[in-house]
Formats: C-alpha cells, structure tokens, sequence
C-alpha cells in the first residue's frame, strides 16, 4: 500500500474500523515504514488521552429546574415560530410606542425655535390678555400699572 | 417508559435524566468547552427532547436519537455564538489554552488536550468527541450525526491529526 494512502488509514486502522483487505495492507505497510508506524503510537497515545477526560454531569438541582420547565412544555409543543399578540405581549410595545412619542416631542420641542425672552415685570396687561382687555375695573387697573413700576424700579436697582 | 413519558408523564422522565445526564453534560462539556454552557446546554438538551418525544418513532435507539438532538443543541449554540474555528489552522489556540489551563484541575490529561480539542472545527470536534470519549462506533456516530460513516472516518481522522499536530506544536513550545 502507497504511503499516503496508508497514512489516511491509521486512525480507522486503529480504531478497527477498516475492512479485512484493507487492515491486512496498512499492517504490511507498517512493517516497513517507521514513520507510520510512529504516527500511529501517536495517535494512540491521543486516543488514551482523550478517553481520559473527565466525566462530568449537570449541577444537582439540574432535575429540579427542568421539572419546572417541562411543566410549562407538554411533549409535542414546539415553540411555533410566530405566535399572535396577546394582551400580555401588547405591554412592552406599549410602552416602546409610549417611548418614543415622548422622545420625538422632546426633540421636535428642542428643535423648535426658541419665544424671546421677556421678564414678566416687562409685559404689559395687553400682552397678557391680549388687544381687548377684560373690562376692569379702573383701581385693579391702577394697582396693575404699580405693580409693574415697582417690578421695573426694582429691576434697576444695583 | 418512553410511551408514558410521550404522552406526558413527568416522572417517567426521571429514569430517561438519570440514565443520560453524565453522557449528555460530558459531551456538551467537550463540545462547548466550558461549565456553563454545558450546564445550559444539557437543560436545554432535555427540555428539546421532552418535547420532541412524540416524534420517536422506536426506529432508532433512544441513545442514538438523543446523541443527534444534543449534538445539534451544542453546534446551534456554537453558530449562535460564533466560536467557529478553523480545522488546524491554530486560529484561537493560544487563547483557548490559556483559559482552559486556568481552569480548575480536573481529573485525566492536562488542559493542552481540552483546548486543542475547544480549537478543531465543530463538526470535527463532534466525531472526535463521540468516538474517542463517548465511545461510539463509526456507524453509531454516523448515525447519531446523520451523515455517511464515510464522512465520519474521515473526520476522525483529520480531526485526530490536527489535534496530534496542534500538541506537538504545544510541546516544541513548551518551556
């Protein structure tokens, strides 16, 4: 048997796993190639070494947790892949909705250009109420007008 | 058992979890490479074939049905987690050493053979894994897999060789 063909037989050879015919041949190639014959104590020795990892098993409470979950997961219920909106399912895309609504008026009002701004003591009544005033009576309109003087004498002061 | 457990019975489940809990977190173990994903994946593992029961037919052995649904549990959360590495390509080696080595002890060889195991290419990985500490046969794994035992004599072998290279190379560099 050719070399290379030998070579790519060593592992199956060594697991038993080739036909008769083809394990009596790598056993005749073995006999007269030192480099197959070392790469297969290789292999073996990769063998045993892997056949001597650990054995390991699931945490104890490992049956306990998947009780509670087989409770909810009868035997032929698969997941389907899309499943209709409840009510249950509607609450976090409410909320989503909810959120950015609020995030696109808090732009848009960001955005918006910003009104002067007045200092109240400078507003009169008409820019308050607008050109028709309500009808006063003549001493709120005097205690108005004083108070938006004092307002202003005050905004001088040092 | 099987029948009670495909028409919901629970504690019929019991014996199934005993007989494939070592088997099954072992090979996730190996497969996935470290604790927590194996404790993840053995769950998930049990639950899938919880509900998947109804679908055994009794064609297969239970054991071998079960091998294929964990095998495929652990390579969906390889994918999902984009640990892929590349056949022999030493890609992730180093890396994957030094966080095995930093593990716990554990029983058995030292951490160069679980981290040149965690490096070869999933597919790889699950053929070596089955055969060499699972035990399985050729056809066994082929069957568990689905995939001709051509395939998987093939895989052994390339799997083997790049762990056989992968720690030559270790020892060449060791101090």
């Amino acid at each position: 048997m050719m070399h290379i063909r030998a070579s790519r037989r060593l592992s199956a050879y060594l697991d038993g796993e080739l036909a008769p015919g083809e394990r009596l041949a790598v056993e005749r190639h073995l006999g007269c190639c030192p480099r197959c014959a070392a790469r297969l104590q290789d292999l073996g020795r990769l063998r045993g070494a892997l056949r001597s990892l650990s054995r390991s098993a699931p945490p104890e409470d490992g049956w306990i947790r998947l009780r509670e979950e087989m409770v909810g997961a009868a035997p032929g219920r698969t997941r389907p892949s899309w499943r209709p909106l409840t009510a249950r399912r509607w609450a976090p895309v409410a909320a989503l909705a909810v959120l950015l609504a609020a995030l696109g008026a808090s732009l848009y009002l960001a955005s918006a250009p910003a009104p002067p701004r007045e200092s109240l003591a400078s507003l009169t009544m008409t820019d308050l109420i607008g050109e028709e005033p309500l009808s006063l009576s003549p001493s709120i309109e005097l205690v108005l007008v004083a108070r938006q003087n004092g307002g202003a004498d005050r905004g001088e002061e040092p | 058992m099987l029948v009670r457990c495909q028409a919901g019975d629970r504690d019929a489940f019991v014996p199934v979890y005993e007989r494939f809990k070592g088997t099954m977190h072992t090979l996730a173990l190996h497969l996935l490479g470290n604790w927590a994903d194996a404790d993840e994946a053995t769950q998930e593992i049990f639950l899938t074939a919880w509900r998947a029961l109804p679908s055994f037919r009794f064609e297969a052995r239970f054991g071998t049905w079960l091998y294929r649904l964990a095998v495929n549990v652990c390579l969906e959360r390889l994918r999902r987690e984009g640990r892929r590495r590349v056949l022999g390509n030493g890609n992730g080696a180093g890396p994957e050493r030094a966080a095995l080595a930093a593990r716990p002890a554990a029983d058995g060889p030292g951490p160069d053979v679980r981290a040149a195991l965690a490096a070869l290419d999933p597919p790889y990985r699950a053929c070596v894994v089955l055969r060499d500490v699972e035990g399985l046969s050729y056809r066994e794994i082929a069957a568990a897999l689905g995939i001709p035992v051509g395939t998987v004599r093939s895989r052994i072998a390339r799997g083997r060789e790049a762990l056989r290279v992968a720690l030559r190379e270790w020892e060449g560099n060791a101090p």
